[in-house]
């Protein structure tokens, strides 16, 4: 499985509006709700341990949660220059 | 798998208890009925080395690792009877100087971490507002960017040593768009224009701690005054959030024994129809609870120190720990004044205000439904 899908099942689970059950590239993660404060820490924490990335603090802003694809680019990234 | 402490800590604890019982505890009954801040046994904490425990000897502190700090912060719940200053304190370290801690610059660090440590300055978080308590990043505090500033506006509430503190770490919304992404975190000190410290807040128990509003009104933080990037306030008041649940109630661990000796004593000593009163089961019945409550209590509490200690998740076990010691500490106390049956609703056998002060501890850094909401995030995977 890709990162992007990888990360759209994980954040199928995670959304916190179960009637959530489709998560297109650009949608506003943040804006619709899908993940909340509680269910971030649970994104990075999967993040990390699935793709073998250490996550900087000033790396989690919006720019690379904003979005599936902001956020597959972003691991795709970590995971090259890493 | 290791329960003990070595020798070292031991002595701490010794040294802590009988500290705290010797120095913190005057004129307390006075003192809480007047509600007055005790900053002379703020000072003997710090000097003892209270405040600074788990920070680098470098910034003031004394590089002691968590569970030593929460052994400590144990033993001062149980010598000292002044949940204010307990509560003080703990909020302090917690949700202050740990988020400098970790996500300060060095130049904030140097400049407020050895002066917290010290006693020089106190701490006051400032999240919560009139209309956002258990749905925090709802704030409707705002920061605007200008130049080389941050222009706050907005209302805190219930800021926990609001009127004694000197630096407030205060929230608000950078871009309310973002939603909890869209937050920063601004150490804001006293004096600066625009801010002000409003009436004291009256409360239930607690007494000596002071609780307050605070005021901004276009008030210029400087830039460097903000506490890591922009758009992480909601990751440092998480990260504070899961300090204080794992053991702002380590002092009442303490508190706990110190209840529960005195139970055992009064009752060994307190005869009714010619013997003493621990002989009737209704009562040695209660005394078990409270023990085995306090012994549950301290395993959590030291779970989650082991697991914060080796910089494990412990998302889900500082959010029971809370839940479970905050609930086990009013049962305790109710049950200690039923006990003492009158004289432990009177102010002078010091049983009741344990009462007042547990009641905040269920709704203080998360209400017990938000830890049993964070447990079941938690169990969903």
């Amino acid at each position: 499985m890709d990162i992007e899908s990888e990360l759209k099942t994980y954040l199928t689970q995670l959304a916190v509006d179960a009637a959530q059950d489709s998560i297109e590239p650009e949608d506003d993660l943040i804006g619709q709700g899908v993940i909340d404060s509680v269910g971030l820490i649970k994104l990075v924490e999967f993040v990390e341990q699935q793709f073998g990335i250490k996550l900087d603090d000033e790396e989690i802003v919006p720019e690379n949660f904003q979005s599936l694809r902001c956020l597959s680019e972003f691991v795709r990234r970590k995971k090259g220059a890493g | 798998m290791e329960f003990g402490f070595s020798e070292e800590q031991l002595e701490l604890r010794g040294t802590i208890r009988s500290f705290a019982r010797d120095e913190l505890n005057k004129d307390l009954v006075e003192r809480e009925q007047k509600s007055i801040f005790p900053r002379e046994n703020w000072q003997k904490c710090a000097d003892l080395g209270i405040q600074g425990l788990p920070f680098p000897v470098e910034l003031g502190g004394g590089g002691a690792d968590i569970v030593t700090t929460t052994l400590a912060m144990e033993a001062l719940g149980y010598g000292c009877k002044d949940g204010g200053l307990l509560f003080g304190i703990a909020a302090q370290l917690w949700s202050v100087q740990m988020p400098i801690w970790e996500f300060g610059s060095e130049a904030q660090q140097t400049r407020y971490l050895p002066r917290l440590c010290s006693g020089e300055l106190i701490g006051a978080h400032a999240m919560t507002e009139p209309d956002s308590g258990s749905d925090a990043f709802s704030l409707r505090t705002t920061a605007e960017k200008k130049a080389d500033r941050y222009v706050l506006n907005g209302v805190k509430t219930f800021v926990t040593n609001g009127s004694a503190a000197d630096v407030f770490l205060a929230f608000a919304s950078i871009d309310r768009s973002k939603k909890f992404m869209g937050l920063s975190a601004f150490l804001v000190e006293r004096g600066t224009p625009g801010f002000r410290v409003e009436g004291e807040i009256g409360k239930m128990g607690l007494q000596t701690c002071p609780m307050v509003e605070l005021v901004f009104e276009d008030c210029e933080v400087p830039a460097e005054n903000r506490l890591g990037v922009d758009g992480r306030g909601a990751a440092i008041f998480q990260s504070s959030m899961e300090w204080e649940r794992s053991f702002i109630l380590a002092a009442c661990v303490g508190a706990m024994e110190r209840q529960l000796n005195g139970c055992v004593e009064y009752a060994k000593q307190r005869r009714q129809y010619g013997k003493p009163i621990i002989k009737f089961q209704s009562v040695a019945n209660k005394i078990v609870d409270m023990k085995v409550r306090m012994e549950a209590a301290r395993l959590l509490l030291y779970k989650t120190a082991w697991l914060k200690s080796n910089d494990e998740p412990a998302t889900a076990e500082s959010a029971i720990a809370k839940l479970y010691l905050s609930e086990s500490w009013v049962q305790s106390c109710l049950d200690a004044v039923q006990l003492y049956g009158g004289y432990g609703y009177t102010t002078e056998f010091e049983i009741e205000r344990d009462l007042r002060d547990s009641i905040a501890t269920r709704l203080y850094s998360g209400t017990s439904e938000i830890q049993r909401n964070i447990i079941a995030r938690c169990l969903e995977g």
